[in-house]
């Protein structure tokens, strides 16, 4: 299996190397037949990759411990799932799934693609296959995961896995996130290969948004599923730390998000197309970044499990990508003037670019503060961190900027808004945010989670607002009921109304943090069997300790009984486990249970099992709204597909014009 | 009546309250867990003292207690610390110093930010014709019409140019 798997990885780098020379000298010499190979080339590579991909997971079912990296993940007594999660669970294995979403998402563009952006192909494959080429020296020279022990030295039994790694959030997180990464591959390989060929106009834009919004949407899903990891494993009662290796994932999906609302401005009035290749090209830049800062340890992270010698080639390759990026889109500087120019400051072009700039400043203030001990310790000489407080501090008003603009961009006119009419437009929403405000201050009795609250609700408002303003066009034309109407409404005009159903899983997400940031409330009991913790109008009942072996290990569970103003209203358990290799690394899964908008949140801290006493040391959070979070990451996925979703065919769409004709006879 | 009543309430209030007390032992103030969440933990990676499984920070926390037991301020735990760990101790560095560069660097970007958005802007409005702006007014700006008839104009419009459009 070894051989097959390096051999097959050795084969895909001579492969890659040959298909970007023959896509480059194929398009420069005009010789299709050269372009149509730099194509198979991407292909094939994709397929060895497979085929290294399947043989590394082949080791891994058979626990075929020769593999020093399949004995230093797994073991014959975790589960099977575990075993096959181990693939991505170390560098190489990640690495080599990295590399094998890029080629598999980058073999269907160039599937679908192949005909109509003819003159792209070549390049795209090109800068693919470079993408895949540093990959396979990495896997083959560097770190490859089928490094053999010697014959003598091979174990009968793996280590196992990490235990942070063991837990079902490993099955979901991890691949996504680093899907997300690998994805932006794609819109990267269509930017470079328009920067080359110069072809900057409007066809190859579409091609470039529909790939990043799979990759913003692969991300988002990452990032959500990460911090509900994060909040049922690590303990600290919260699902985001500003944790450098959450933030330089963060970071990919911030540009992408900047990018596919400032790509619709260049569809529809031709601008800002310097600005948009940017935000691609960054996002792969960071995608990168963010691969390697995982792997470096430059930065000190509860991720740090994954530190290797691979730092200074990713440093390079970074170099490299920068350089060259940056030197094609200053090349090309000239060729991306703006058709048009922008009429006013009132405008709904104006709108997406103060959602660009406050996206940027997301960007550059979570990788500033990323960055920020690095700087302080090259020029200063001190270590220092920088904790959640700067972000919450500098991100917060920025993203409370954003939910206004969320409430006001919708709202604006192409070209020129008359600002009485947008006032005019802006009536209910602004009445809506401004009539939560007098009840949630009476009960809340604090100013600024209430002004946040406020702000949401005004944002989601605007959504509501035009939502039932399209359903009423459409019921007005059609005579279809107002449900239909607004599923009418999304099926039809995806893109507009799919994005407001983003825009309500925003606002979701925003209730959940201001819910769980401002009103969180811990406190740490040391309780006997039958004793009770009082916090916040919850009695927690503790029921008293289990104590067990399994073949993985040991497993430590305290039980509780919740309740609210006397009423039971359920049961929890929190665990640790302490895994066998792995003892000093105990890990832990938390005691959750939702009652209402509340989530009751136990951490098992410290216990005493010795003689009978069953004492144990709890650490209680009641965490209000984070259930909402998790909400907002469904309505997430659900407007990111409404948004992928193929449009009605054109046929169907012409139907829309005698209603347009009819609608302005009649006006 | 009035006794009796007061009685039944009497033997309501006692009732509800349980024959043996057993209210737990609270080991770790909040202000303790606050102060101890504005700590890293020295040997863990990217976590707070307060979240720590490991054994130093368990002491660091039974530190703090005591302190805060003793009556000590906030300022003189945390300065206890910084003189023991320096400062890279504290999730949240100090305001002072080099560290500014840290809050002021992002003000800095967002005003650059701004301002190259707002010349952008300015001198992009000044290149175009005045007279061509007046004819592409935006159609629901027009004098006629109700808010609907000029959001389903607009709405269609939107629709004609969107990339659903048959090309």
């Amino acid at each position: 299996m070894a051989q097959l798997g390096s051999g097959a990885l050795i084969i895909a780098l001579a492969l890659a190397i040959y298909g970007i020379l023959a896509g480059v000298i194929g398009a420069r010499r005009n010789v299709p037949e050269l372009v149509d190979s730099a194509v198979r080339a991407v292909w094939g590579v994709t397929a060895l990759i497979l085929v290294a991909a399947a043989s590394l997971i082949t080791a891994f079912a058979t626990h075929d411990f020769r593999l020093v990296y399949v004995a230093g993940r797994s073991s014959v007594d975790m589960p099977l799932h575990y075993v096959l999660a181990a693939f991505y669970g170390g560098q190489e294995g990640s690495l080599l799934y990295w590399s094998m979403i890029a080629g598999l998402l980058s073999s269907l563009a160039l599937l679908l693609h192949r005909q109509r952006d003819r003159a792209l192909v070549p390049y795209m494959a090109a800068t693919v296959l470079s993408v895949e080429t540093f990959l396979l020296v990495i896997l083959t020279v560097v770190a490859s995961p089928f490094t053999l022990y010697p014959a003598a030295l091979t174990p009968t039994n793996g280590v196992g896995l990490n235990p942070l790694l063991r837990d079902p959030g490993m099955m979901a997180h991890p691949p996504f996130l680093l899907a997300g990464f690998a994805s932006f591959t794609v819109p990267f390989g269509f930017a470079m290969a328009a920067l080359i060929t110069g072809r900057l106009g409007s066809d190859w834009i579409r091609a470039i948004r529909r790939w990043a919004l799979v990759s913003w949407g692969i991300l988002g899903v990452g990032l959500l599923l990460g911090a509900w990891w994060a909040y049922h494993v690590l303990g600290w009662g919260g699902y985001w730390g500003w944790d450098p290796v959450e933030n330089v994932a963060l970071l990919p999906w911030l540009t992408a998000t900047a990018f596919i609302h400032s790509v619709i401005v260049q569809e529809r009035r031709g601008m800002l197309k310097v600005w948009n290749m940017s935000l691609v090209v960054a996002s792969f830049i960071l995608s990168v970044f963010g691969t390697f800062t995982v792997r470096s340890g430059l930065i000190s992270s509860v991720h740090s499990f994954a530190v290797s010698p691979l730092g200074p080639w990713f440093l390079g390759y970074l170099s490299l990508v920068i350089i060259v990026a940056v030197g094609l889109v200053v090349y090309r500087i000239p060729g991306l003037q703006s058709d048009r120019a922008i009429e006013s400051v009132v405008s709904r072009e104006s709108g997406f670019l103060v959602n660009n700039l406050l996206f940027t400043a997301l960007a550059f203030v979570t990788f500033w503060g990323t960055v920020f001990p690095l700087v302080s310790e090259l020029f200063r000489d001190t270590k220092l961190t920088v904790g959640p407080p700067f972000y919450d501090q500098v991100n917060g008003p920025i993203l409370l900027a954003l939910l206004v603009l969320m409430g006001i961009g919708p709202l604006l006119a192409w070209r020129k808004s008359s600002p009485r009419l947008l006032l005019k437009n802006l009536f209910w929403p602004v009445m809506a945010g401004l009539i939560v405000i007098p009840p949630l201050l009476y009960f809340l009795r604090a100013p600024i989670p209430v002004i946040a609250l406020a702000v949401t609700v005004f944002g989601l408002g605007t959504v509501v607002l035009e939502y039932v303003r399209g359903a009423r066009v459409r019921r007005r034309n059609t005579g279809e009921s107002y449900p239909r109407a607004v599923v009418m409404l999304v099926r039809k005009n995806g893109r507009r109304y799919g994005g407001y159903i983003v825009h309500i899983a925003m606002a979701l997400l925003a209730f959940g943090i201001i819910g769980s940031h401002f009103f969180q409330v811990e406190r740490q009991f040391t309780l006997n069997p039958g004793e009770t913790a009082t916090i916040r109008g919850y009695t927690l009942t503790y029921q008293g300790l289990e104590n067990r072996m399994t073949v993985e290990g040991q497993v430590i569970g305290a039980k509780l009984a919740v309740a609210k103003n006397g009423v039971h209203r359920g049961d929890l358990e929190s665990y640790r486990f302490f895994y066998r290799n792995y003892e000093n690394q105990p890990t832990a899964r938390m005691g959750i249970k939702s009652v209402g908008l509340d989530d009751v949140y136990v951490v098992l801290d410290q216990w005493d099992t010795t003689g009978n006493s069953q004492v144990v040391s709890l650490r209680i959070f009641i965490n209000p709204l984070v259930n909402w979070i998790w909400l907002g990451g469904v309505v997430y996925v659900i407007g990111m597909l409404t948004l992928l979703w193929p449009a009605p065919s054109p046929a169907r769409q012409r139907t829309a014009s005698p209603v347009r004709e009819a609608v302005l006879r009649e006006a | 009546m009035k006794r009796k009543v007061l009685l039944l309430l009497l033997a309501l209030i006692v009732g509800l309250i349980p024959a043996v007390s057993l209210a737990a032992v609270e080991t770790l103030s909040p202000q303790t867990l606050e102060i101890a969440n504005s700590l890293n933990c020295p040997i863990c990676e990217g976590e707070s003292v307060r979240d720590s499984h490991s054994q130093l920070a368990q002491q660091m926390r039974e530190v703090i207690q005591e302190k805060v037991d003793a009556g000590e301020s906030r300022d003189q735990i945390m300065s206890y610390f910084v003189d023991r760990y320096g400062v890279g101790i504290l999730r949240d560095p100090p305001k002072s110093g080099f560290v500014l560069t840290l809050w002021w660097v992002p003000v800095a970007a967002l005003a650059i930010g701004a301002l190259i958005l707002g010349t952008f802007m300015v001198q992009k409005r000044g290149r175009s014709k005045p007279g061509e702006t007046e004819r592409s007014g935006d159609a629901s700006d027009g004098p006629s019409g109700s808010d609907l008839q000029r959001y389903q104009e607009r709405f269609l419009a939107d629709l004609e140019n969107s990339d659903m459009r048959a090309p």
